[in-house]
């Protein structure tokens, strides 16, 4: 098995060449194209339950698809839904990783795929949601950003700080906690910083140069509204 | 397992990641415990630790990360086979490494049931808000509305009805407003100025804002087989405003909203609380809606019959509704709808309906609160 991030950047998708009976794991509706050999199987990946957590608590698919080079050789395109770059990210050494809802394009060779739990006040104020989508195993998951997709790497007992619409993926080995995302309450609230999340290294955060969230925001300043209370 | 591992001989080996200092990059590396010392077999060949130079803590998203760090250095290792500190309890001894290792271990025994609580706590929290806002918030809602005048409503009641989509020229208006002025003309201690309105819309409904405003869409005139039906119609939906039914609903979902809001003191964005919102309201409104639509028909009932129509004119409208539907959209409807079941409500409009007319044959008035 072969992948690698094609066209990065902005109009960023993933490119994966399997041998024969191979197969990876993807984000439904995630396919773009593929080749003759390949099938396309609706999945519960990882067991009804471990589906079930993912999807009524990750906030991803229920349903991942399964692309198996049942005939042979193949090639399959894959790619998120909005607009942004990919990164492929090796799952080794027993590293698990955290990724954030919906950032989850797809998973490579033997990785299970789960839902945790963070705890409540993470969970509520962290942007990443109550329950993450949890990755360990041996192989490589593709993660996806809103506009670019920025690695950082945090050294042992360094802390870093990322806006919590910003953040993608973190390393198992990181701690963090919730932070105001300015010197006090009054300047985290007017400077439009809010809460952050604080890292404490050693390991690595993955973040997105956009804000999905602001963005939605600001796309429905253009929408216009209306309604009406029927009751008969 | 304990026991097992000090029977071995031979070191246990762990995977673990290799942090150097001043480096996110890890390396993994097969480490293991011999007498005082941690051996790291790295690409570069065997690293000897001396245990007394190692801190211990259990860290990670989790807290179930072993984290061993070399204080003179400051390279980090880390490793989540909890049986190293089985390891590193024997061979420290008494040290402060052997003591921290019992600690961890005995924390990490405990993470798993740590974790449950936190789950059921969270269930138990969500249960116990939904039974709190079913059986609790009524008070609460009835207090509040006591405080607002019904010219109160009446303003929020404009915001909700959309001027420029409804009709007061039609022919189907008249008809409306003919039928819908007598009806009113039958209240006592009437507070509302009632305003009647067609909406052009192909369905068959018709809707109360507070205050006064009821609007029937263009479909449900065109429909009728008589003024009864649209009568009996009217008189459920002056039924809800006499009963302050629609103000009540916007305080209920306002409430909910807000009352989140100031649990959360603020801190909640409004991204996360719209999708706490629908669920919690959905079910806390559904005993709330059918109590109310129940009261709405026998008010109705009794209006229409007081202003001289045919109550069982509601029947029949029903019964053609009934005709109209899918089974599968009628189940659906039993399970989830705003209103009681088309039969019950058959039933109880064929019973006030005759209690209305029994009533008036002897002179009297049938009760409309």
């Amino acid at each position: 098995m072969r992948y690698e991030v094609i066209h990065p950047g902005s109009n960023a998708l993933v490119q994966v060449h399997l041998d024969p009976y191979e197969h990876i794991q993807a984000q439904a509706g995630a396919m773009v194209s593929r080749s003759e050999a390949i099938q396309v199987i609706g999945t519960l990946t990882g067991g009804m339950w471990r589906s079930f957590k993912r999807s009524a608590l990750g906030g991803e698919s229920l349903f991942f698809q399964e692309l198996k080079a049942e005939n042979g050789a193949g090639e399959v395109m894959i790619a998120p839904a909005v607009p942004g770059d990919i990164k492929v990210l090796p799952v080794t050494g027993g590293q698990d990783y955290y990724v954030k809802n919906g950032s989850l394009l797809a998973s490579f060779e033997n990785v299970t795929i789960d839902t945790k739990m963070q705890k409540i006040s993470r969970g509520l104020f962290s942007g990443a949601g109550l329950f993450v989508i949890h990755a360990t195993g041996t192989g490589s998951i593709a993660v996806s950003a809103f506009g670019a997709l920025i690695e950082v790497p945090v050294p042992a007992g360094q802390k870093y700080v990322v806006d919590n619409g910003h953040l993608v993926a973190w390393y198992g080995d990181m701690e963090y906690r919730i932070v105001r995302g300015g010197k006090s309450w009054i300047s985290s609230v007017t400077s439009g910083e809010g809460l952050a999340c604080e890292f404490t290294g050693p390991g690595k955060i993955w973040m997105q140069s956009r804000n999905p969230e602001a963005f939605g925001a600001w796309i429905k300043t253009f929408v216009p509204t209306g309604g009406g209370v029927s009751i008969f | 397992m304990t026991d097992e591992l000090m029977r071995s001989d031979a070191p246990r080996s762990y995977q673990a990641r290799f942090y150097r200092p001043n480096s996110g990059d890890f390396e993994v590396v097969s480490l293991r415990v011999e007498g005082h010392t941690l051996v790291t077999a790295t690409i570069n060949g065997d690293q000897n630790y001396e245990l007394s130079d190692l801190n211990l803590e259990l860290t990670g998203q989790e807290g179930d990360k072993i984290r061993l760090t070399h204080v003179p250095t400051g390279t980090s290792i880390l490793c989540t086979d909890k049986h190293l500190l089985v390891d590193l309890q024997q061979h420290g001894g008494h040290g402060e490494i052997g003591r921290v290792a019992k600690k961890a271990h005995r924390e990490l025994g405990s993470l798993p049931f740590r974790n449950a609580a936190i789950i059921w706590g969270i269930v138990g929290t969500i249960v116990a808000t939904i039974a709190g806002l079913i059986f609790g918030y009524d008070p609460l809602v009835n207090l509040a509305m006591k405080n607002i005048p019904p010219s109160a409503e009446e303003s929020i009641g404009k915001m909700y009805a959309d001027d420029e989509k409804l009709d007061q020229k039609s022919e189907e208006w008249k008809r409306v407003d003919r039928i819908g002025k007598k009806l009113v003309s039958k209240l006592k201690n009437n507070p509302y100025k009632f305003r009647f309105y067609i909406e052009d819309k192909d369905e068959i409904n018709a809707y109360a804002v507070p205050g006064g405003t009821i609007v029937v869409l263009s479909k449900l005139v065109k429909d009728a087989k008589s003024d009864d039906e649209i009568a009996c119609v009217m008189g459920h939906e002056i039924g809800h405003v006499i009963h302050r039914d629609t103000l009540r609903r916007l305080m209920h979902t306002g409430g909910l909203g807000l009352t989140l809001a100031i649990i959360s003191g603020g801190m909640i964005s409004n991204e996360q609380i719209k999708a706490f919102i629908p669920a919690l309201q959905k079910l806390e409104s559904l005993n709330f809606s059918r109590t109310q639509e129940a009261a709405a028909d026998k008010t109705g009932i009794r209006l229409t019959v007081l202003s001289g129509y045919d109550g069982a004119a509601m029947i029949e409208f029903f019964q053609r509704l009934e005709k109209d539907r899918p089974q599968i959209l009628k189940d659906a409807l039993a399970i989830m709808s705003d209103h009681p079941m088309s039969e019950d409500r058959i039933k109880m409009i064929r019973v006030e309906n005759a209690k209305a007319k029994a009533l008036m044959k002897q002179g009297k008035d049938p009760d409309l609160d």
